[in-house]
């Protein structure tokens, strides 16, 4: 399902599946392993003689692309692992794989949770009409996808999903376990903050009970502050720079070119890049600050934003308001004092205290101070620069 | 009747006045002539901050000094109570300038919003600049042209670089009726159609400056309601030469399959009418002529 632009945490299948176990919903029992032996060993603990093998990646599609193994014995467990083990799948490296014991599917049922933000609605999505393909499930003459709207923070009562269901007028599912496997979702997605939770399939097994086959949880970062949990898989899941960024209090893009770029608010960073590009100039990378700009936190980011070695220039474009912009110049100085190399850095700095600001700058060698409004003058001497 | 929200009717607190952004922001807005009456900061009633009493809870300022309005600088996992306590305590105007809101909490206090009738503006965005009333917000008062009859609106989802459009407006000589920073959230409360409402209804607003960003659909709606305006528009997308899918500071500033690009938000605003411009300086030129 499409859903909004926020920025998400994509949770592993293995830990979405524990969390959302504790919820009570019905998970397949099975356990992630990294090696071949210990999905063998897995499959052991698990008994009986037929398992799923799944690679641990963030993204979908996986299915298709081999990523998903069915195997008849412990043999071809450790064959399956084997093969996915340390290769490349759609993009990434598998470091792990999910061993489940396989379970007797009689339908497939898609269901979903998804935060609108068009609508500002939480939508319970639902489709009986099985297959992988939600997306490209078309409405037809038979309507395929059910959607209940419902308003955010509000508590959803099983007895109106039960009334919802009813709608749907299907036959074969039990539909007061279903009811209450969607209730369950809806509480886990509000508890998790997740801007989507899909389970597709959602398996209705041969003898009537269900099953959360496969699952996909995506968390708003924002509201990693009170998931503890995953704020520390998050926090793993991050490049080194990308770390040191965050302990920052900076958002941190690394990019293909060749400028480092530091700018105060997004929207200024976005027009600074399209003004780099206007003039031919690539970026490397590209930082905001965010509001609280002080001299430790710019100095961090310059050191940050210089160290990849393919930068060769420099632009800073800070908005200071009521920041002391004489801060953000020591800041600049400091970690100037500490990165090699004779690189450009152009430097337009409004704000609170920008005249002092200024006066500090224009002594420091290869810095440019741009003392104007305009972002492109700024743009436009870097490019003569880098010329 | 205010033409933005605010006018001298207005008696707003600021809640989280006692943080250090709340407590510099309000000494700038009070500096601006902001109608301020009070501040809010649970287990800080008594204390007097920038001259303002603070109370432990928006009821105690409402009962006490007769708030209506109030400005929002609590810490982002607090924010959504802070909002629904304001929106209970009857106020009209809410100014969200906290960022990092969990989107989940601002969808709820959206919905919350809506159902009681009160103005959300934000969260995650500068606020509103009224000359001649004030500010709720951070907008630096030091960029404006004030003291024109007449002049232009801005409204923008981007802080820092809705400043430098208004600067660049000020230098060339075109005052500001109002300008108003709707945040960089996929999820706002008060959208670009609201606020082009108030623009077109106001009789000293002669133009309009739209400075927006990809990401999302709000252009997008935007355009739609452009092309029933009377009034010449000039809009700014920032972000042409942003690679899609990556995250550029503003939760919102994303580009998705299918969505959200800037190609697309500029062919639907021009075909509303709208005059783009390619950089912040050249708005200025652009709207004159339109003004023409």
């Amino acid at each position: 399902m499409r859903h909004t632009e926020v920025v998400v945490l994509i949770v592993s299948e293995d830990l979405a599946k524990r969390l959302l176990s504790s919820y009570g919903l019905p998970v397949p029992p099975g356990q992630a392993a990294q090696t071949p032996n210990a999905a063998a060993a897995i499959a052991q603990m698990l008994g009986g003689s037929s398992f799923v093998v799944k690679a641990l990646i963030p993204v979908g599609g996986r299915g298709k692309a081999g990523g998903v193994k069915l195997c008849a014995s412990i043999e071809s467990v450790t064959e399956a692992a084997q093969v996915l083990l340390g290769h490349d799948l759609l993009g990434y490296r598998v470091d792990r794989v999910l061993v489940e014991k396989a379970l007797p599917i009689a339908q497939e049922i898609y269901a979903g949770v998804v935060a609108n933000s068009a609508t500002n609605r939480i939508d319970m999505v639902v489709s009986f009409a099985g297959g992988i393909e939600i997306e490209n499930a078309s409405q037809g003459n038979n309507q395929v996808i059910w959607q209940l709207p419902v308003e955010p923070g509000d508590v959803l009562p099983v007895h109106r999903v039960r009334q919802w269901l009813r709608q749907t007028r299907v036959e074969d599912v039990n539909l007061e376990a279903l009811a209450s496997v969607l209730v369950a979702l809806y509480r886990a997605a509000a508890d998790l903050d997740a801007v989507l939770l899909e389970i597709n399939p959602l398996a209705v097994l041969t003898d009537g009970t269900l099953a959360l086959l496969d699952c996909k949880l995506e968390i708003d970062d924002n509201g990693l502050p009170r998931q503890p949990e995953l704020a520390e898989v998050y926090r793993q899941s991050l490049s080194s720079r990308e770390l040191r960024a965050r302990d920052l209090g900076v958002s941190y893009v690394p990019l293909e070119g060749d400028i480092g770029v530091i700018t105060s608010g997004a929207g200024m960073g976005m027009c600074t890049l399209d003004l780099l590009k206007q003039h031919g100039l690539a970026p490397a990378n590209f930082l905001d600050t965010g509001g609280a700009i002080s001299e430790a936190l710019v100095q961090g980011a310059l050191e940050l934003i210089m160290e990849p070695p393919q930068v060769r220039g420099v632009i800073i474009n800070l908005y200071g308001g009521i920041n002391r912009m004489l801060e953000a110049s020591k800041g600049i100085v400091a970690a100037l004092h500490t990165i090699s190399g004779n690189r450009p850095l152009v430097v337009k700095i409004l704000g609170n205290q920008q005249e002092e600001a200024w006066a500090l700058l224009e002594t420091v060698l290869n810095v440019h101070v741009i003392r104007v409004v305009q972002t492109e003058d700024a743009v436009s001497t870097l490019a003569e620069l880098m010329r | 009747m205010a033409a933005f929200w605010v006018d001298k009717s207005t008696r707003a607190i600021v809640q989280g006045i006692t943080g250090r952004v709340g407590q510099a922001q309000t000494h700038w807005m009070l500096a601006a002539g902001t109608p301020l009456v009070a501040g809010v900061t649970p287990g800080r009633g008594g204390q007097v901050v920038e001259g303002l009493p603070v109370y432990d809870t928006v009821a105690d300022a409402v009962w006490k000094d007769g708030a209506n309005a109030s400005v929002i600088f609590v810490p982002a996992m607090v924010a959504r109570d802070a909002v629904i306590e304001a929106i209970g305590g009857g106020l009209q105007l809410i100014v969200v300038v906290t960022e990092h809101i969990p989107m989940r909490d601002t969808m709820e206090f959206k919905a919350r919003a809506r159902c009681a009738g009160v103005t959300v503006i934000g969260p995650n965005c500068p606020g509103l600049f009224v000359p001649g009333v004030g500010k709720l917000g951070i907008m630096p008062a030091s960029i404006f042209r004030v003291g024109t009859p007449e002049g232009v609106g801005v409204v923008g989802r981007s802080a820092t670089l809705s400043y430098e459009v208004i600067a660049n407006l000020a230098e060339a000589g075109l005052g500001q009726t109002a300008a108003i920073g709707i945040g960089g959230d996929p999820v706002v409360c008060t959208e670009f159609v609201e606020v082009l409402k108030l623009f077109e209804a106001d009789p000293a607003t002669k133009g309009v400056v739209l400075v927006g960003e990809i990401g999302g659909s709000a252009e997008e709606r935007a355009a739609e309601f452009i092309a029933t305006m009377s009034k010449p528009v000039v809009a700014l997308i920032a972000g042409r030469a942003v690679p899609p899918g990556r995250r550029f500071g503003h939760a919102g500033a994303i580009i998705r399959a299918g969505g959200g690009g800037a190609e697309q938000k500029i062919k639907a605003l021009r075909e509303a009418g709208v005059t783009i411009a390619e950089t912040p300086s050249q708005i200025p030129g652009l709207l004159k002529q339109r003004l023409k």
